[in-house]
């Protein structure tokens, strides 16, 4: 038991000596495949991944992601382990005509940030995990590129 | 559908008939841990309760009905949950051609309503059996199925990793596929409408869906442990106006509602016998008096993931209206709003920063604002005087002061997505 708190006390070190990522830009990657329906209308087949980058953090290994819901947090989240300082999630997908495409993407995008909300962290070599970042909207992007917080890093 | 053995044990429910209620892990009633077991809000309603089963983790929340028949059962499977509101009718009556439809689906009255595993019913929602949800072999991967504020499944069959979004429905006869989500509003009435995301009323389900399910089904099994705990605690602390269970990341603490100041500046209130369920952190401007005197009933007012809730005076709200919201998203209704029935209002950061904070900018809605019956807002700005129409939604946008969103209607961010069909 000693040991173990020992251990404990040892992660926690090395944990305070991460920080968490900052300096975060959303991107979106968009793939369209155009089809016809079977009535002869003309059709395209979407599909939307978010993609949120950091700067690299010293002492990162890798990165963890741990996901949320704006029904509430889990008190054990999932988690992503991530090799680099970068997050892509399959957010919006469709088949729309081609003049709704842009339309029906902005709501597919609305209504995951109206539900999924993630925050990362850096991961050392060892696994001790740095403190996490704010947690952010999936499928949100602020005019400039960035990601919108919903909570602040968790005190 | 994947289950695993139930016992039958006795639950004093305060709204039942003595009968008795097969649940997995009742606490108390059995050896099951308080970590496994499940919670039934006692303003549920359970009808013929010998024929309904709830296996372990299962969350049932204020004012939920699931109504079996001697003929008809209801089973919620593992780690399902049945929200605020929710209707669930084992065995609904409807015309010769529907039940027509559902026959040939292969769906029966002795099927009653079923789910498997991971099975959300949220806020409003409600489902018309005979119907199956979560059909198929649960795997860690699959999400469950995800049923959004007031849609509605009718006589059909809902596969593994899949759901229905807001004030969607699926009608008699449909089976709806794993790894498609019907859109905001849509009335998937054929199967060809359900399998082709060509025709414009479902489309594939995305990994931000599937993250989202599983997040919401661990927020809810932590809700059945921790109103299981506070019962436990404090028998009378689950019924009328109460503290939330506190217990998780964000809300520690347990709260209690206060009255006669939004700004939670008035006394705080514990009334187990008040007929409404208004928990937490929600902060009345209204006196208990007004209260009792504006409210209907069958309303479910929940800061259990944490608030505060600041609520302006109510110039009418009326039975089954729903708030919920997330810790940090801040919910703000002001002066003199109307509530129809079976609104929901759910707060969440909206889509753009509020430079003071730095952090999403808090759902707010303004003074006069009315709600008519099963409309939904969510993530918005409602300024002062608008409307929104019966059974529309307004999702991430901004209304001008008295703008109008028609019956029906599906809005959002800022513009008309589509009709509800039904």
């Amino acid at each position: 038991m000693v040991m173990a708190a020992l251990l404990a006390g040892c992660d926690s070190e090395r944990a305070a000596a991460l920080e968490a990522p900052v300096g975060f830009v959303v991107t979106f990657d968009d793939t369209e495949q155009p089809m016809t329906r079977s009535d002869g209308i003309a059709v395209v087949s979407w599909r939307t991944d978010w993609v949120m980058s950091w700067g690299e953090a010293a002492g990162a290994a890798t990165y963890r992601a741990r996901y949320g819901t704006t029904e509430g947090i889990p008190e054990q989240p999932r988690t992503q382990s991530l090799d680099v300082a970068r997050l892509s999630i399959d957010a919006a997908a469709g088949t729309s005509v081609p003049e709704r495409v842009e339309q029906d993407r902005a709501a597919g995008l609305l209504l995951t940030s109206s539900q999924l909300l993630v925050s990362v962290a850096a991961v050392a070599g060892d696994g001790a995990v740095g403190p996490y970042s704010a947690w952010f909207s999936v499928g949100d992007v602020t005019a400039d590129g960035a990601p919108i917080p919903v909570r602040p890093a968790d005190s | 559908m994947t289950r695993s053995r139930p016992t039958t044990v006795g639950m004093g429910l305060a709204c039942t008939v003595a009968l008795w209620l097969t649940i997995v892990g009742a606490p108390g009633a059995t050896a099951e841990p308080i970590e496994e077991a499940s919670f039934v809000d006692p303003t549920a309603t359970l009808v013929t309760p010998s024929r309904i089963t709830l296996h372990d983790h299962v969350y049932v929340g204020p004012f939920a009905e699931l109504r079996a028949e001697r003929r008809s059962p209801i089973v919620i499977g593992e780690e399902s949950n049945v929200q605020d509101n929710v209707r669930v009718e084992a065995s609904a009556s409807r015309g010769l051609r529907d039940r027509a439809a559902v026959s040939r689906l292969g769906l029966r009255i002795s099927d009653g309503m079923q789910t498997g595993e991971r099975v959300i019913l949220a806020h409003g929602s409600s489902v018309r059996g005979p119907a199956l949800l979560g059909v198929g072999e649960a795997t860690a991967e699959d999400s469950g199925v995800f049923i959004s504020f007031n849609a509605q499944v009718d006589g059909a069959i809902i596969e593994r990793d899949s759901g229905l979004s807001a004030l969607s429905r699926v009608g008699p006869g449909v089976r709806l596929r794993t790894g498609l989500i019907v859109l905001p509003g849509k009335n998937v009435t054929t199967q060809a409408e359900a399998d082709d995301p060509a025709l414009g009323k479902v489309r594939p389900i995305t990994d931000a869906d599937r993250e989202f399910n599983a997040g919401v089904v661990e927020v809810n099994v932590g809700l059945a442990r921790e109103y299981n705990r506070l019962q436990q605690d404090d028998p009378t602390a689950v019924y009328g106006i109460n503290v939330d269970p506190g217990g998780n990341v964000f809300d520690v603490s347990r709260d209690a509602p206060t009255v006669e100041s939004a700004l939670c500046a008035g006394p705080e209130v514990r009334a187990p016998a008040f007929r409404n369920r208004l928990i937490g952190d929600v902060c009345f401007e209204d006196s208990l008096a007004t209260l009792d005197a504006v409210l209907g009933s069958h309303i479910s007012l929940r800061a259990d993931e944490g608030g505060p809730f600041a609520v302006g005076t109510i110039e009418r709200m009326h039975d089954h209206v729903v708030f919920h919201a997330l810790e940090g998203s801040d919910l703000s209704l002001g002066n003199r709003i109307a509530y129809g029935q079976r609104t929901v209002v759910h707060g969440g950061g909206r889509p753009v920063l509020d430079p003071t904070t730095g952090v999403a900018a808090p759902t707010v809605v303004g003074n006069d604002v009315v709600f008519g019956d099963s409309a939904v807002a969510f993530r918005s700005l409602l300024r002062n005087g608008a409307v929104v129409g019966d059974r529309s939604a307004v999702v991430g946008s901004d209304l001008a002061v008295g703008q109008v969103i028609p019956p029906r209607t599906i809005y959002l961010n800022d513009e008309v997505f589509g009709p509800v069909e039904w």
